[in-house]
């Protein structure tokens, strides 16, 4: 329960960021609309790049003193890490609810009707989740108030790379789908499959990330 | 019956060691811990904190030790330091949420009658709080709940004299029920001659003094005269001697009381000059 409290924290601290999110969805949906080149899909990528980029405020806006408040707290490192990992979870989901909002908006508005499938939704998740978990390991290696200094020059690398990757990737089917046919052919019925199984993978990365993010932190000075 | 028992207490970094300290602090007393900037006083109490994790050591809390039961052990201590510690962007019903959240004995009415006493403003961001309301803040958020051991750092630094003696006062009240106990950092020693009931002094991350105030304060003199008039024995005894334009001015253990003769004046010296001779002695 404790880590829930935490990731509380966490959400007081960066409440801000919630309106802006709000604000980018409407601003997504409109840009979707007017964009020749986005499709809903595209739009439920901008929702997971964001909650990948927006996962690492609380390390944006972490001093050593706010550091030292969550340490005065009753409570184990494993609890203060794992509270963390649960705001970043949330926003990944808050991420794409975004993108299914900005997708359902597009088709609306344009009257196109693009269903994204599950299993596309479930890897994304998954690869979502391990980038999250990656940035995590290495904010709490370079120290929780430090990652500050580093977070600007790091902070959109793993979105970006993710967002115009997941573009050039569905660009690269659309141009020659035959390739993509072949992969799906090879996967047969298996989608769905893969897609949980991507899921349980990151859910196992994460796990493995708590860990190694708790024994690092846990003989830290503040 | 000790509440705070600290035992060969160090604490290793590439520049500064703390070491093999070691004292109690009973139920119902006051203990002052003071030294020079650099000495080791915040370090001692960010490990009894735990904010801090100790090189070698142990340290208790009404019995408590923080590697048994990291959770219950917090739950008994009250921090409050020279800095700030709450979140910038924090209102105070969010303060009041998490510490609620927290705490088993966390009172909400406690704290909103508190809040409401020192006219704490629940509209602001407390970024925007003056230093003496975020201290009373601090105190507002530690006295809502039962705690043992109250540990300040500096925590009177940079407020006014009215403020400061309210803190005082509300240490004091804290130790009334003889349960309860505080250690407290500071610089401002005569703040300590009024409440404190123990000294601890630190020096380069050593102990060099430990004992009951009056004790303390009994068994040294501040002793007077002129430079010519100290013979060897004496000079051996005196600590930190200091010149004036008046001759020279010096700490002597009161054991060693034998060795002054009517060419000196003696009188009994605050906190303020013992320490202050003690660090000279020790920089000599």
């Amino acid at each position: 329960m404790k880590a829930f409290y935490f990731a509380k924290i966490d959400y007081i601290k960066a409440r801000t960021q919630l309106y802006v999110l709000l604000v980018i969805t409407a601003v997504v949906v409109v840009i979707m609309q007017m964009s020749k080149d986005m499709t809903g899909q595209a739009g439920f990528m901008y929702g997971v790049f964001l909650a990948i980029v927006f996962s690492t405020t609380p390390f944006g806006n972490c001093t050593r003193k706010d550091v030292g408040f969550q340490q005065l707290l009753p409570a184990t490192t494993l609890q203060r890490v794992m509270g963390r990992f649960v705001y970043g979870l949330s926003m990944l989901f808050i991420g794409i609810g975004i993108g299914l909002v900005a997708a359902a908006g597009y088709s609306m508005l344009t009257g196109q009707r693009e269903t994204i499938p599950l299993p596309l939704c479930l890897i994304i998740f998954a690869v979502g989740l391990i980038l999250i978990t990656v940035q995590y390991i290495f904010f709490y290696l370079v120290g929780e108030s430090k990652g500050a200094q580093f977070l600007s020059l790091v902070r959109m690398v793993p979105g970006m790379c993710f967002f115009f990757g997941s573009i050039k990737l569905t660009g690269e089917i659309q141009k020659d789908p035959s390739g993509a046919a072949k992969i799906i052919e090879m996967i047969g019925g298996n989608l769905d499959s893969i897609g949980w199984g991507s899921v349980a993978l990151a859910v196992l990365v994460m796990a493995g990330g708590i860990l190694v993010c708790t024994r690092a932190t846990m003989k830290k000075d503040y | 019956m000790e509440l705070l028992e600290v035992r060969n207490l160090s604490k290793y970094y590439k520049t500064f060691r703390l070491e093999n300290i070691s004292f109690m602090l009973p139920k119902g007393y006051i203990m002052g811990y003071v030294g020079q900037n650099g000495a080791g006083k915040s370090t001692t109490l960010n490990l009894i904190t735990n904010i801090c994790k100790s090189s070698s050591g142990e340290i208790y809390v009404d019995g408590r030790s923080c590697n048994d039961d990291e959770s219950s052990y917090k739950e008994t201590i009250g921090y409050i330091g020279d800095e700030f510690y709450f979140p910038d962007n924090f209102k105070v019903r969010h303060i009041r949420s998490v510490l609620n959240n927290f705490y088993k004995s966390f009172s909400t009415e406690k704290f909103d009658e508190l809040v409401t006493r020192w006219k704490l403003d629940r509209k602001l961001e407390v970024k925007d709080f003056s230093q003496g309301m975020k201290v009373k803040l601090m105190f507002a958020s530690v006295l809502a709940r039962e705690t043992k051991l109250l540990v300040l750092d500096e925590a009177t630094n940079g407020l006014d004299p009215v403020i400061r003696a309210e803190v005082l006062k509300i240490l004091q009240e804290y130790i009334a029920d003889g349960e309860r106990s505080v250690i407290f950092s500071t610089h401002i020693l005569s703040d300590l001659e009024q409440i404190a009931d123990y000294i601890f002094f630190i020096h380069e991350g050593k102990m060099v003094l430990y004992d009951a105030k009056d004790e303390l304060m009994e068994n040294h003199l501040l002793v007077k005269g002129e430079r010519r008039a100290i013979f060897p024995e004496l000079q051996k005894a005196l600590i930190g001697i200091t010149d004036n334009a008046y001759g020279f001015e010096a700490i002597l253990p009161g054991d060693r009381a034998d060795l002054l003769t009517n060419d000196f004046h003696f009188e009994k010296p605050t906190i303020d000059q013992i320490v202050i001779h003690y660090i000279k002695d020790r920089e000599a």
